[in-house]
């Protein structure tokens, strides 16, 4: 290749940039943002049942707080301001300690007391009296000090019927998080006052719990980096002040880890391609098709398998509508299984690609770390051409 | 009271949550739309359907964007998705749209010497080879990273780069 030619056309290159770089019209990432709301209001049925309890616990919890007509609780806005407790009028209740209810933006927006970070872990996180700002994922997060508040609930958490408050805060350690649930609530001057530590561990979102105390969502792990998320094992553990300390009060207290040896493998038994049937997105009708594949799952052996799931991979053209993601029964060493799964695609995507990509894991390990032989846990469900 | 949407569903907060992450889209959003949609014009020969085609692979960044965000190179997901849109009959289904669009756009600006000059160029050049010599003089992507783009050697696309570059450089030779 001459140089010159690789002249001619990187001028070429430069001069069409320069010409039509003005005419170009973003339509501005306000007008994502409203597209991808639409599409996910067109998804809504898919909220989750947790999603669902979760949205419905705080709801009840606030209302509870008959606050009339004045409005969200007022922002402290200075450090070091000392809350004064807001008017309790619930006639439900019969509060006979301290109203300990704090929003989030009062808890962020004073020094409160953060117990120290023992062990060798978040070394570099805050403790003693600090203010933590707000983080809006538990996981992923970059503040300084490594520690933020991440949410709180209002819930019984002494002896005395008036509530306290829980707050999950976060302390950054790499690619992961150390969580913790803290007590807080007000003494008889109205200060603020850490109570304890609730709780503590892969602790993903909290609620209150109605008989008091706090249910928390806990993994076995955090998934992060190419591991999928759903790999995680979650478990509902509720905890709470048993009269003498914070302790776990139900749930269950352990991840059984599975570490038999297996091998997975899963094959397309058949795939069935309903019509296209016309779907609204972005305010376009768009063809989409829906495959529902038969999978053939076996295990190879030599020990039965934990729970597993079927995953499809992420390449944003096919959607999950049924059967994936969801936790498999174990399968006993040589044991043979079919599982039905629904995806959807739009099919001017089929061009894209040779199939959707389907793909068995085994829960309660990392990365499939049991299985002997990873090459045949994937298969592709190939699109109609 | 607020809601805010996490992996993990709908999670209950007290007051609005912090607009970081919004922000960080906004700031990938306006500083890659622009060298996005001139590489896509340059492929597709039409401005109006390279700006939709971007457009799309961001409102897909943005459903992903807890995800995508901590990517080491966001920009190389959003550019594949806008080039496999480009690639496939997507765009097919918006001609009537275009059209209306073109229409618009010619009474206010004339197309430019320099944009038609390349443009015309390199719709004389087959569309893998198209794609290889746009990636390579615009992107300004490595071979290798154009072959993982693509899904092919890198073999093959210093063939199509070979043969791209020679045809390209005949062709604007003939407008010159």
């Amino acid at each position: 290749m001459p140089d010159f030619d690789d002249d001619l056309i990187s001028d070429a290159f430069a001069g069409f940039s320069a010409a039509a770089a003005p005419s170009v019209r973003a339509a501005g990432s306000g007008a994502v943002r409203h597209t991808i709301k639409r599409r996910r209001t067109r998804n809504t049925v898919a909220l989750s049942v947790l999603g669902a309890l979760l949205l419905a616990v705080p709801v009840a919890a606030y209302a509870s707080m008959d606050r009339g007509n004045q409005g969200p609780p007022p922002v402290a806005t200075s450090p070091e301001v000392t809350f004064s407790p807001s008017p309790s009028a619930s006639p439900s209740a019969t509060p006979t300690g301290p109203d300990g209810r704090f929003t989030l933006s009062q808890l962020t927006s004073a020094k409160i007391e953060v117990p120290a970070w023992t062990g060798g872990s978040g070394q570099s996180c805050v403790s003693g009296r600090v203010r933590l700002p707000k983080i809006k994922d538990v996981q992923y997060f970059n503040v300084p000090g490594d520690v933020g508040l991440f949410s709180v609930v209002h819930t019984n958490l002494d002896d005395d019927a008036a509530l306290e408050t829980a707050a999950l805060i976060a302390c950054k350690t790499g690619e992961a998080s150390r969580r913790r649930v803290l007590a807080f609530d007000r003494d008889e001057n109205g200060r603020t006052v850490m109570k304890g530590i609730v709780a503590s561990g892969s602790i993903w979102t909290i609620a209150a719990n109605p008989q008091g105390g706090i249910d928390a969502d806990v993994s076995d792990f955090q998934a992060c980096c190419s591991t999928p998320k759903v790999m995680e094992l979650h478990q509902t553990r509720t905890y709470g002040w048993n009269g003498t300390a914070f302790a776990q009060l139900g749930g269950p207290e352990e991840f059984a880890a599975h570490d038999g040896l297996i091998d997975l493998a899963v094959s397309v038994k058949g795939i069935t391609w309903a019509e296209t049937k016309q779907i609204t997105v972005a305010g376009a009708k768009r063809p989409y098709r829906t495959a529902t594949v038969v999978l053939k799952v076996v295990n190879k052996g030599p020990a039965a398998s934990g729970e597993w799931m079927v995953l499809l991979d992420d390449s944003g053209q096919a959607e999950a509508l049924s059967g994936i993601g969801q936790a498999q029964p174990v399968l006993a060493a040589g044991a043979t299984v079919e599982v039905t799964v629904t995806f959807r695609v739009d099919e001017t995507m089929f061009d894209l690609n040779d199939g959707a990509r389907l793909w068995v894991y085994e829960l309660g390990t990392v990365s499939s770390g049991y299985d002997r032989n990873k090459d045949d846990n994937r298969t592709v469900a190939a699109y109609p051409k | 009271m607020t809601t805010v949407s996490t992996p993990h569903g709908e999670v209950w907060v007290a007051s609005p949550p912090a607009e970081a992450g919004v922000r960080d889209f906004d700031e990938f959003y306006a500083a890659s739309f622009t060298p996005l949609s001139l590489q896509l014009y340059a492929y597709l020969g039409d401005l109006g359907e390279a700006q939709d085609v971007v457009q799309e692979a961001f409102c897909r960044a943005y459903a992903r964007w807890s995800r995508i965000s901590r990517y080491d190179d966001p920009v190389a997901w959003v550019r594949k998705v806008a080039w496999n849109l480009a690639t496939s009959s997507f765009r097919r289904k918006r001609t009537a749209l275009n059209f209306l669009r073109r229409q618009r756009e010619e009474h206010f600006e004339g197309p430019d010497p320099d944009r038609v000059a390349l443009t015309r160029a390199l719709a004389e050049i087959p569309a893998q080879q198209r794609r290889a010599v746009v990636l390579h003089y615009m992107a300004q992507l490595p071979v290798a990273e154009i072959a993982a783009q693509e899904g092919v050697a890198e073999g093959t696309v210093k063939s199509w780069l070979s043969r791209g570059r020679a045809a390209l450089a005949a062709q604007l030779k003939k407008e010159n």
